[in-house]
C-alpha cells in the first residue's frame, strides 16, 4: 500500500494513517457520510451551540502553540504602540475583535462589497502574511513554498491549476482535471461578474482563454479576452448597479435580489459554458457524483443563498484558505471556513483536500453547521445577521476570554468534557441558574459594595436611606423619605369621664328623675268589664231580640204613629207636592245597604207620595257602587205597587265615580258625566231625559242618605248649578243632626229623617206604604227599651257607686 | 230549565235568613259562622264593585270612546287613559313615581272641589244663616211666639255656637305657680258649650240608636217574614 504525502505539510505518511503524523492533518478527505455526531445538520434542524471553552484542551499542540504566541504577539503590539482609544467595546465576548479590524477592510469579500456599497480595494497581489491565520492549517509558507517549486505558478494563482498529479493525494489527483476544468471556470466568471472593474490581472486564467482550459491560458493577458465575454461583462456589469445601489440597506431581502442576481450570473456562466463544450464535458467524476443533477446546476446552493451566512462573512477561515490559493474567488473563499475551530478536529480536513464548500455542495442541507445560535423558527435567513459573529476572531475570544471563562482551569474543563460529551453544551449555558452569575455580571450589581458602604461609620448615601431588598437593593435615596408622612408622635389621649361639680351632678339627677317621672307609663285603673259586659251584653241582646221579635211576631199597632209635621218635613212634603207632574226628578241614592231598612222606611213614604201625586219622572244616581241596586231595591220592595217601569218611568243611571269631584262633574255638565244608564243604553237621548240638559232643570233633587258626608257633598257641589232646584234631604237618623244646620241656612229646602219622619210622610199618605207602620211599634218599643236599659244602667251604676263608697265610708 | 220568581225567592230568602242569623252570631262573640258572613259580604261587595267598575265606568266611558268616539271624544278619552297608565305603575315600587303626576292632579283637584265646596257651601251659609238668626226681617209670621220665639231661637243657637267654640279654645297663660289655665270668660263659655255638645252628642247616639233599632227591626222583620213564607 503506497504513503501517503500530506497536503499540507508534505511529509509522506503510511496508508493507514487518517491524519499527518507531523501536522495533525486528515490526509483523506471526508467524503462518506457523517454520523453521530458528525451528521450533518437537515434543514429545519437547529445546530447545537458549542462552548469553544470545552475546545481549547483538545487543540493540538501546535494550535495551542500558535494561538499562545499570537497572544504574545498581540501583547507586544499593546506594548510598545498604545492604541488609539477605541469606543466602548462590547462585552467580554466580543473583546479584542478591535485587533482584527484592520485585517477586516482588507479582507472584505469583493462580492460583499458590491452588495454593501463599499468600495472593493484592490486586492494585494502579494500573499498576505498568514501567519496567524494559519494557525488552523499549519505551517502555510511551507506549503506555499512546495508548491511555488512544484508547479512554478505564484501562490497567488489557482493551487489546482498549479499542483502537480504526482505530488498529490491519489483521491486529488483523480480530482485534479476536473477541478480544473469546471469549478474553476464556474467560479472564475462569477468572481469576474462580482467584481467588475476588478484588475484584470487578477482574472483567471481559463477567461482570458475561455476555449482551451488548460494550465498554459493562465499566463495569457487580460487582451485576449475574447469579445462575447467583454460584451457579457459590460452588460451583466451594468445589471450590477441597481443591486449594489440597493444593497446599502442591511436588509434581509439583499438575499433575494442577490440570489436573483446570482442566477442572472449563473444562467451568463451557463450560457459561456455552452460554449465550451468540451469543457463542460470534462466534468470529473467526483462532480458528476454530486447530488446536484446538471439540469439544476442553475440553482444557487444553499450556502449562496443565505442560508450559510458565516460561510460568506467568516474571515478567519477564508484567509486561511489565501495560501492555498489566493486567486481563489471570493465566494470559494467564503465557503472554505466552513472547516473552522468549532468543528470537530475530524470534521477539519485541509482545504486543499476536500473543502467544505464542496461537501455542501453533496450533502444538500449539511451547509449551515456553522451558526453560533439557535435561529429562531420562521425567521428567515439574513446574510448580514451573523456578520458580526463570522468576524469576530476566534483568536482573540480566546486571548481575551471573560474572567468567569478564563478562569476554567484545564482540568475542571476536562473533567466536564464527559459530561459535555453527553449532554449539549448549549444546554448546560442556558440552564445556567441565576445564583452562578458570572463574576463580571456580579459585579455590576451593587449590592455589595453597598452594604459595605452602609456598615462603614461615613455613609456614602449620608442620610439618604439604603434600599436593601427587592430590586432597588443597594440604591441610595431612591426612595425619598419624606417627613411627616408618618406619625411623628403618639397622639394625645384625652379622657372620655364627665367632669361635673357635685351640683351639676345634683342638676343631672334631677333631669333623669323628671324625665323618668315623664316616660314611666301610669297605670290605667282598670277593672274587669269582661264579664260584666258580657252578661250585660247577652242580657240586652236578649231583651232586644225579645221585645223586637215579639212585637213584629204580635204585628201590634197599639203605638200611635206621629202625626205633628215639622218644619222640616213641611217643606219637603210641600215640595214633593209642587213637583210639576211627570216633571223629571233626580233622585239620589247614597246609603250604606246595612241602613236599607231605615232609608227605605224613610223615602218610601216620601217617593210614594210624590209618584202618587205627580208621577214623577225618577232619575237615580248614586255615589255609592251599590247605590243602583238599592235604587232598584225600592221598585221591588216598598214601591213595588207603583209598577215604575224602568227605562220609561224611572231611569237608573247607576254609579257615579269620582266622590265630590264626580258630583261636581255630574252637577255642571250631567249628560257628559253619565252618559249612559245601568244598561249601557243613551240616558240623556231617551225617553226619561228627553228635555233635560243641566241639573237645574230637574223640578226636584232628592238626596237620600245615612251619611252627613255626602249629604254635605251633594249640598256643596250643587248649590251653584241648582239655583230654583229645591233639594230634599232624607237622611237616617243618625246624620239628622249634622244636616239639620243646611235646613236652618236654607241650602236644604226639606227635610226628612228617620222612621219618626218617615211615619209622618206615611201618614200624611194616607198610610202608605205602610212598612213605617208595621215597623212603629217595634220601633217604640225597642225606643223605650232603649231608654230604659240606658236609664236602668245608670241608675244601677249609681247603686253600686253608692253602695262602694258606703262600704268606703263604713270602713 | 226556567226558574220560577217564587223559586228565587224562596233561595234569596234562605240566603238571607242564615247570613243573618251568621251576622247576629257575633252577640256571642267572635265565631267562625260571622266570619264566613264577614268573608263572602267582603267577596261579593267586592265581585259586584269590580262588575260595576267595568260595566258602568271603563266600557261607558273609556272603552266605548276609544272605539266608537269621535276625535274628539277619543282625545279626552286618551287623557285618563294615559292617567291610568300612570297610576298603574303604582304596581311596582321601582315605578311608583311614574304615576306620582296622576296622583298629584288627583288629589290636586279633589282638594280644590272639597274646598271650594266647602267655603261656598257651608262656611258661608253657615255663618250667614247664624247671623241671621237675629233678623227680625226673616221672622216668619207663623212661627209659634213671634219675636220672642225668633230671637230665643236666634239667642239659643248663638250661644250653642258660641259656647262650643269656647270649648275648643285652648289657649291659656301659665301662671306664676307654674299651672295653666284658661281666660275665666273662656272657661265660662267652654262650660256652657260642653252642655250644648253633650247635648248633640245625645241627639247623634240616639239617631245611632234609632238608626240601628231600625235596620234590626227590619232584619227580624225579614226573617219573621220568611220563616211565615214556610
Amino acid at each position: 500500500m503506497p504513503d501517503i504525502t500530506c497536503p499540507v505539510c508534505g511529509e509522506v505518511n503510511s496508508a493507514d494513517q487518517e491524519f499527518c503524523q507531523y501536522c495533525q492533518s486528515r490526509l483523506e478527505p471526508l467524503t462518506g457520510p457523517l454520523k453521530g455526531a458528525d451528521a450533518p445538520i437537515t434543514p429545519g434542524q437547529h445546530p447545537t451551540k458549542k462552548t469553544t471553552a470545552e475546545l481549547e484542551p483538545i487543540l493540538p499542540q501546535w494550535l495551542r502553540e500558535a494561538r499562545d504566541k499570537a497572544r504574545k504577539t498581540v501583547e507586544e503590539q499593546a506594548a510598545q504602540e498604545p492604541q488609539p482609544p477605541t469606543p466602548a467595546s462590547p462585552p467580554d465576548l466580543l473583546a479584542g475583535l478591535q485587533s482584527q479590524g484592520g485585517h477586516e477592510e482588507e479582507e472584505t469579500p469583493d462580492w460583499l462589497a458590491s452588495i454593501t456599497g463599499a468600495k472593493p480595494k484592490a486586492k494585494k497581489t502579494e500573499a498576505e502574511p498568514t501567519e496567524v491565520h494559519w494557525v488552523e492549517l499549519g505551517k502555510p509558507d511551507e506549503f506555499m513554498r512546495e508548491q511555488d517549486e512544484e508547479t512554478g505558478i505564484p501562490a497567488t494563482q489557482e493551487p489546482s491549476a498549479s499542483a502537480s498529479k504526482g505530488g498529490l493525494p491519489p483521491w486529488l489527483s483523480s480530482a485534479q482535471p476536473t477541478q480544473e476544468d469546471g469549478v474553476d471556470e464556474l467560479t472564475a466568471w462569477f468572481r469576474q461578474e462580482s467584481e467588475g472593474e476588478k484588475p484584470r490581472a487578477e482574472k483567471p486564467a481559463f477567461l482570458t482563454d475561455a476555449g482551451s482550459g488548460s494550465s498554459e491560458a493562465l499566463s495569457k493577458s487580460s487582451e485576449e479576452t475574447p469579445d462575447w465575454l467583454k460584451s457579457l461583462q459590460a452588460e451583466q456589469s451594468a445589471q450590477l448597479e441597481i443591486p449594489q445601489a440597493e444593497t446599502s440597506l442591511p436588509d434581509t431581502s439583499n438575499a433575494d435580489w442577490l440570489k436573483n442576481l446570482q442566477e442572472q450570473q449563473f444562467d451568463a456562466g451557463q450560457e459561456s459554458a455552452g460554449r465550451e463544450a468540451p469543457i463542460q464535458g470534462e466534468v470529473p467524476a467526483w462532480l458528476k457524483g454530486d447530488t446536484t443533477p446538471p439540469s439544476e446546476t442553475k440553482e444557487v446552493p444553499s450556502w449562496l443563498r443565505g442560508s450559510s451566512p458565516p460561510a460568506f462573512t467568516s474571515e478567519e477561515t477564508s484567509s486561511a484558505e489565501e495560501p492555498a490559493g489566493e486567486n481563489l474567488p471570493d465566494w470559494l473563499k467564503a465557503a472554505a471556513p466552513q472547516s473552522s475551530v468549532f468543528e470537530e478536529e475530524t470534521a477539519a480536513p485541509a482545504p486543499a483536500e476536500s473543502p467544505d464548500w464542496l461537501s455542501s455542495l453533496q450533502k444538500e442541507g449539511a451547509a449551515s453547521i456553522f451558526e453560533p445560535e439557535t435561529p429562531e423558527e420562521g425567521a428567515p435567513p439574513s446574510a448580514f445577521v451573523d456578520e458580526s459573529l463570522s468576524n469576530v476572531n476566534t483568536d482573540a475570544l480566546f486571548t481575551e476570554l471573560p474572567d468567569w471563562l478564563s478562569n476554567v482551569s484545564p482540568a475542571e474543563t476536562s473533567a466536564t468534557s464527559a459530561e459535555a460529551s453527553l449532554t449539549p453544551p448549549a444546554k448546560s449555558a442556558e440552564t445556567l441558574e441565576p445564583g452562578d452569575l458570572p463574576s463580571w455580571v456580579q459585579a455590576m450589581r451593587p449590592i455589595e459594595s453597598s452594604m459595605a458602604a452602609q456598615q462603614a461609620p461615613a455613609s456614602v448615601g449620608g442620610e439618604q436611606p439604603l434600599e436593601t431588598r427587592g430590586a432597588l437593593a443597594g440604591l441610595h435615596g431612591v426612595l425619598p423619605a419624606v417627613p411627616g408622612v408618618g406619625a411623628s408622635s403618639k397622639p394625645k389621649s384625652y379622657s372620655i369621664k364627665l367632669q361635673a361639680s357635685e351640683e351639676q351632678q345634683a342638676h343631672a339627677e334631677l333631669l333623669e328623675q323628671i324625665l323618668a317621672a315623664e316616660t314611666a307609663p301610669e297605670p290605667i285603673a282598670s277593672f274587669s268589664p269582661l264579664a260584666a259586659q258580657r252578661g250585660l251584653r247577652w242580657l240586652l241582646a236578649i231583651l232586644l231580640f225579645a221585645a223586637v221579635g215579639a212585637m213584629l211576631f204580635l204585628r201590634t199597632q197599639s203605638f200611635a204613629v206621629p202625626s205633628g209635621e215639622t218644619n222640616e218635613i213641611r217643606d219637603a212634603r210641600l215640595i214633593t207636592e209642587a213637583i210639576p207632574e211627570n216633571a223629571p226628578v233626580l233622585v239620589v241614592i247614597d246609603y250604606e245597604p246595612a241602613l236599607a231598612g231605615e232609608m227605605e222606611a224613610t223615602a218610601a213614604p216620601l217617593l210614594d207620595h210624590a209618584i202618587i201625586l205627580k208621577h214623577p219622572i225618577l232619575t237615580f244616581i248614586s255615589t255609592n257602587p251599590i247605590g243602583g241596586m238599592l235604587a232598584e231595591r225600592l221598585f221591588t220592595g216598598p214601591l213595588k205597587d207603583r209598577g215604575y217601569q224602568r227605562g220609561t218611568q224611572y231611569l237608573n243611571l247607576g254609579y257615579l265615580p269620582g266622590g265630590l269631584t264626580g258630583v261636581r262633574a255630574f252637577a255642571q255638565n250631567p249628560a257628559a258625566a253619565v252618559p249612559f244608564d245601568m244598561d249601557l243604553a243613551p240616558a240623556w237621548t231617551g225617553t226619561p231625559l228627553q228635555n233635560v240638559t243641566s241639573l237645574g232643570q230637574f223640578a226636584a233633587m232628592i238626596v237620600i242618605t245615612d251619611n252627613a258626608e255626602s249629604a254635605r257633598t251633594w249640598i256643596e257641589q250643587t248649590a251653584d248649578k241648582r239655583p230654583a232646584t229645591p233639594l230634599i234631604m232624607v237622611s237616617s237618623a243618625q246624620a239628622a243632626p249634622m244636616i239639620e244646620p243646611y235646613y236652618q241656612s236654607r241650602q236644604v229646602s226639606g227635610m226628612a229623617s228617620g222612621l219618626h219622619d218617615g211615619a209622618i210622610f206615611e201618614r200624611n199618605n194616607a198610610g202608605l206604604p205602610g212598612l213605617v207602620r208595621g215597623y212603629w211599634d217595634t220601633f217604640s218599643v225597642g225606643l223605650l227599651l232603649g231608654m230604659v236599659l240606658i236609664l236602668g244602667g245608670g241608675l244601677w251604676n249609681l247603686a253600686l257607686g253608692l253602695r262602694d263608697r258606703a262600704m268606703a265610708e263604713g270602713k | 230549565m226556567v226558574i220560577s220568581p217564587e223559586l228565587i225567592e224562596l233561595i234569596t230568602g234562605i240566603l238571607s235568613f242564615l247570613i243573618t242569623l251568621m251576622i247576629l252570631s257575633y252577640l256571642i262573640g267572635d265565631n267562625p259562622l260571622f266570619r264566613i258572613a264577614a268573608y263572602l259580604f267582603t267577596g261579593v261587595s267586592a265581585g259586584y264593585i269590580a262588575v260595576v267598575a267595568w260595566w258602568q265606568v271603563l266600557l261607558p266611558k273609556l272603552v266605548y270612546p276609544l272605539v266608537s268616539g269621535n276625535p274628539m271624544e277619543k282625545a279626552f278619552a286618551a287623557i285618563p287613559l294615559f292617567g291610568v297608565g300612570l297610576i298603574l305603575m303604582k304596581i311596582w315600587p321601582r315605578l311608583s313615581k311614574i304615576g306620582n303626576p296622576a296622583m298629584a292632579y288627583l288629589v290636586g283637584v279633589g282638594a280644590a272641589v272639597a274646598i271650594g265646596g266647602g267655603l261656598t257651601g257651608t262656611l258661608f251659609p253657615q255663618i250667614g244663616a247664624t247671623i241671621n238668626a237675629f233678623d227680625i226681617n226673616l221672622v216668619p209670621s207663623d212661627r209659634p211666639l213671634g219675636f220672642v220665639g225668633w230671637i230665643l231661637n236666634g239667642g239659643i243657637i248663638l250661644l250653642g255656637t258660641v259656647t262650643s267654640l269656647a270649648y275648643f279654645h285652648f289657649g291659656a297663660n301659665a301662671k306664676p305657680d307654674g299651672s295653666v289655665k284658661r281666660f275665666i270668660l273662656i272657661e265660662i263659655l267652654a262650660w256652657v258649650g260642653q252642655i250644648f255638645i253633650a247635648i248633640a252628642l245625645g241627639v247623634i247616639f240616639a239617631g245611632v240608636y234609632a238608626a240601628a233599632l231600625t235596620a234590626f227591626i227590619e232584619r227580624i222583620s225579614s226573617l219573621l217574614k220568611f220563616i211565615g213564607l214556610l
